[in-house]
């Protein structure tokens, strides 16, 4: 299986297996205009990222031989929750955002589902300024329009004081 | 602003509509309405609603929780899941399919009829409204009141039927089940008021039914392509085309089993049959059918084909596991061990007798009756099964006050210590 090599913002090289690497739009673009053999430079991506992103293949790969489903074939981005949970644990919300990005960027559909699917679960339950915290958003309603929706949807804002 | 979050709002909008389009509790959809304007337009892509069971506990608003249900609804372009655990009338529900009734695939309704005594004056009622969610793929209620036929027209896609906890009646039953000819997957549990069901769905492959009452019920089956059957609550079974048949499941709690009829189990790997009492016939009949079982649970507590309650008569050991060759995990109990116990169990063994196949047996004991025979039918499985990895021996309630009980007792510490690594008591 060809190896194909990467260098990201840092300096660090990897090696990706092919098959994997081209699961990356972006990459696959890259092969598509150069040779296998260079290496492909990714200014945009940072090595811990790119670790992240070897580590959720590999365990995919273990996954897909432990219950004989091609889930990236499949494009079937939503794993037993177990390992959502685990690959979870670790990420704090700033490196879940990052992440985020680069793989957006990256084009990497079937960990593009997954990330976003953790990061709506950390999206439950909260209010709404937790909620623009979390995701860094600018409020853009005057007070009279904040105060319409609230009126609109009293129902969501009444009950016990959600968790931050 | 940190830069991880720069890069947050920095997302494309496509991305916030696929984070968010993953959240489906209505209260947290409602909420971002509220948090920025671009989040508000990406509410329209979320495909998933849940209103749990305490949405509307609280509410002061001059809205009922039937509106707030369809205004939520009618935020969204193409909801495919509903699921709505709190209350709500018929009519509000007949005004939400109105609008997704189309393209939704999936619901789950707390219908919490069961309560009331009389049939439903309500016009109309929640079951006869959810024919216009015709696009269903899977349907699941919750608590239904089905004592008179539905008025549906058939659900083409629907592949997933579940009802848990019904009062029904045999016709309303049959109406249901003729409207959803694509089943693969069955479950009715908690059922009472059935009296005779007969499923014949072409494409079943999953079947598991629980019915209360007096555990009489008939039931029979002709669904060529099952694989999964339980059923609880039945006295008389029948069921025909078991080509692809794995696992099957018959207790009966209340009642007594007194005929099944399966053809022959060719794919059968796994039995359970339980019960308080099963006549000697389906018994027998049943272990003959599931010659090539890999899996074997039996826990019936008498026998008897009218109301005595009868013990079991003699099985011979060495026919019974020559019989099931392919036996790997045996889990017996009390009476059906008492059975293998008797006193000519054992006079057939020859040389060449093995279990070859057997890894691991659970047996309960309850009486300390025949202990010699016990003993020995546990050294009988020791010697012969050469494979056996584990033999768990649970002791239940020993139902007599006799010394016998401890000496019993005592014989199986002593047995268990001198096979310590493949016996254990629980």
């Amino acid at each position: 299986m060809k190896k194909i090599s990467v260098r990201t913002s840092d300096g660090q090289e990897f090696e990706l297996e092919e098959n994997l690497a081209m699961e990356s739009a972006t990459i696959k673009t890259s092969l598509d205009a150069f040779s296998r053999d260079d290496i492909i430079l990714l200014p945009n991506v940072n090595s811990w990222e790119m670790v992240k992103i070897i580590e959720f293949f590999t365990k995919v790969q273990e996954l897909e031989t432990k219950f004989g489903v091609k889930f990236m074939e499949k494009k079937e981005g939503r794993f037993l929750e177990a390992f959502q949970a685990e690959f979870d644990k670790d990420l704090s919300d700033d490196n879940l955002y990052c992440l985020l990005w680069t793989v957006d960027y990256l084009g990497i559909e079937v960990l593009l589902e997954n990330l976003c699917h953790l990061m709506a679960e950390r999206t439950k339950n909260k209010t709404v300024e937790s909620c623009r915290n979390l995701f860094g958003v600018q409020h853009d309603y005057t007070p009279e329009e904040e105060a319409e929706i609230r009126e609109d949807y009293s129902w969501a804002f009444e009950g016990p004081e959600i968790e931050e | 602003m940190t830069i991880a979050k720069q890069i947050m709002e920095s997302l494309p909008d496509a991305i916030v509509q696929y984070i968010l389009s993953y959240m489906n509790n209505a209260r947290d959809v409602a909420l971002c309405n509220c948090v920025s304007k671009r989040w508000k337009d990406s509410i329209p892509y979320i495909r998933s609603l849940f209103f749990p069971r305490n949405s509307f506990d609280n509410l002061t608003g001059s809205d009922t929780p039937d509106d707030i249900v369809l205004k939520m609804i009618s935020l969204i372009e193409r909801l495919e899941n509903l699921v709505v655990y709190s209350p709500f009338s018929g009519a509000g529900l007949a005004s939400w399919l109105t609008l997704i009734g189309p393209s939704l695939r999936y619901l789950e309704l707390r219908m919490d009829n069961l309560a009331e005594q009389e049939v439903c004056n309500e016009r109309p009622s929640k079951l006869d409204c959810l024919t216009a969610a015709k696009s269903l793929e899977s349907l699941k209620l919750w608590g239904v009141l089905m004592t008179r036929s539905p008025k549906w027209d058939v659900f083409q896609k629907l592949k997933n039927l579940e009802i848990v906890g019904a009062r029904l009646e045999d016709p309303a039953l049959s109406t249901v089940l003729q409207a959803c000819p694509n089943l693969t997957k069955l479950l009715l549990l908690g059922c009472e008021g059935v009296v005779a069901v007969s499923i014949e769905l072409p494409h079943l492959e999953q079947c598991k039914l629980d019915f209360y009452g007096l555990g009489n019920c008939s039931f029979s089956m002709n669904c060529p392509k099952i694989e999964v059957l339980e059923v609880q609550g039945c006295s008389w079974i029948r069921v025909q085309k078991t080509k692809h048949l794995r696992n099957l499941s018959i207790a009966n709690n209340a009642g007594r089993v007194y005929m099944v009829d399966f053809e022959k189990l060719v794919a059968l790997e796994s039995l359970s049959i339980r019960g308080v009492q099963w006549c000697w016939g389906a018994i027998s009949s049943m272990l003959q059918w599931a010659s090539e079982v890999k899996h074997l649970y039996m826990k019936v507590e008498f026998t008897g084909d009218f109301e005595t309650l009868q013990p079991f008569p003699e099985v011979d050991f060495v026919d019974f596991f020559n019989n099931h060759p392919k036996l790997q995990n045996f889990d017996i109990h009390g009476a059906m061990f008492a059975a293998l116990c008797q006193k000519n169990s054992l006079k057939n063994v020859d040389s060449g007798f093995l279990i070859p196949c057997l890894e691991s047996v659970v047996i309960t004991v309850r009486s300390p009756l025949n202990a010699e025979q016990k003993m020995s039918t546990l050294e009988s499985l020791l010697k012969y099964g050469k494979n056996l990895k584990s033999m768990v021996i649970k002791v239940l309630q020993m139902k007599s006050n006799h010394s016998s009980a401890d000496d019993f007792f005592d014989e199986i510490c002593r047995f268990t210590c001198m096979n310590r690594k493949i016996v254990r008591i629980e």
